[in-house]
């Protein structure tokens, strides 16, 4: 099965290491991708882009470009440039980033929606929405490995799949690494699902078929014919008479 | 009639069914193998509790650490097996070196899991 991690912020962010040393580790741990999550600057697109390009081709693991923003204004930036980026997640935590993440199409991912919060960060309003507008709520394996109460980390992750058992949209565990040693073995993220209550063919099956159907269609937005999602120019065959 | 010191092995049927997981340790630096069992089990105990810890018959079967190999065997019972996969992933470093665990494969039988160890 191929299996995706859908957050992992290397050292030009806030990590340590290069993004070699991370595919290196990836690919020993068997994935089929990963996901860079960077801070979003208009600046360093085309950098990025370029870099993500050249590493494709070395590793097995293939690596995918995505960009957090962190508040309204970034997200209007950012959206002007979808078509560029694999994966456009929001960093949550406020109610209102929270709220945006699950209300708009463009979104991919709703990181740690529950950080610095009491509750969980989602509600049956938030979830429906989520559901509705295909967005991936992420259970982040780094927070609860480095949470010193870790109960509650869990607690919230209990309410989340809670109301996605509900409401039926995508939930995912991604290592959330800021270090290559904080990656983890895909088949412990599939036991944390299990545990939290999805039987283990669901569990296997957010993990990747799920995520790879998702950068599959973020992909086909680079092509030419792409105009919108669902809409694409087909070249008709030309008849012969 | 002289008194036997040890009692009869339990009936199959009431047996426990075992399952062995292998676990990769990936590192940069030399680990030492007393230092991997110990961490493991604090590992699993800090993460579920004495209690729970308990009811996964959780042994070290194999340490293959000390062949030279990063690798270790664990046994358990079948219902554990996703808690104990669980539990080894919140494993981040032994002493000062740090390590990603990786699950190689689980077997019902040491035999056929060192067969998928080979493989791997």
């Amino acid at each position: 099965m191929k299996y995706y991690d859908l957050h992992v912020e290397p050292n030009f962010s806030q990590g340590e290491n290069v993004l070699e040393e991370f595919l290196e580790i990836a690919q020993e741990l068997g994935y089929a991708g990963i996901v860079f999550i960077f801070p979003w600057k208009k600046n360093t697109l085309d950098f990025l882009t370029a870099e993500i390009e050249r590493l494709s081709s070395m590793f097995k693991t293939k690596p995918f470009l995505g960009f957090y923003v962190k508040s309204v204004r970034e997200f209007k930036e950012a959206v002007k440039y979808r078509k560029f980026i694999d994966v456009l997640a929001v960093k949550g935590g406020d109610s209102r980033m929270n709220r945006l993440a699950v209300d708009k199409k463009e979104v991919d991912l709703l990181i740690h929606p529950e950080r610095g919060r009491k509750d969980s960060g989602l509600n049956h309003i938030f979830a429906r929405l989520a559901a509705k507008n295909n967005t991936f709520i992420e259970l982040n394996f780094h927070e609860l490995v480095a949470s010193t109460e870790r109960f509650k980390v869990l607690k919230k992750f209990f309410d989340n799949v809670k109301l996605a058992m509900k409401y039926k949209f995508n939930i995912v565990v991604t290592s959330g690494a800021y270090s290559k040693w904080e990656l983890r073995d895909p088949i412990s993220f599939v036991a944390l699902l299990h545990e939290l209550g999805f039987d283990l063919k669901t569990s296997k099956q957010m993990l990747s078929k799920n995520i790879e159907k998702m950068l599959k269609e973020n992909r086909k937005r680079k092509k030419k014919e792409w105009i919108a999602p669902g809409v694409e120019v087909v070249k008709w065959p030309s008849r012969k008479e | 009639m002289a008194f036997q010191k040890r009692i009869k092995v339990l009936i199959p049927t009431l047996r426990e069914r075992k399952r062995y997981i292998a676990v990769k340790l990936i590192s940069e630096e030399k680990l030492i193998p007393s230092d991997v069992e110990d961490a493991i089990k604090k590992t699993l105990q800090n993460f579920y509790g004495d209690f729970v810890y308990s009811t996964f018959s959780l042994k070290i079967a194999k340490n293959l650490l000390y062949q030279g190999k990063n690798i270790i065997i664990l046994k358990c019972n079948h219902l554990s097996v996703n808690r104990v996969v669980l539990g080894i992933a919140m494993l981040d470093r032994i002493g000062d070196v740090r390590v990603i665990p990786k699950v190689i494969s689980v077997s019902g039988t040491i035999k056929n899991l060192r067969r998928k160890i080979k493989n791997a």
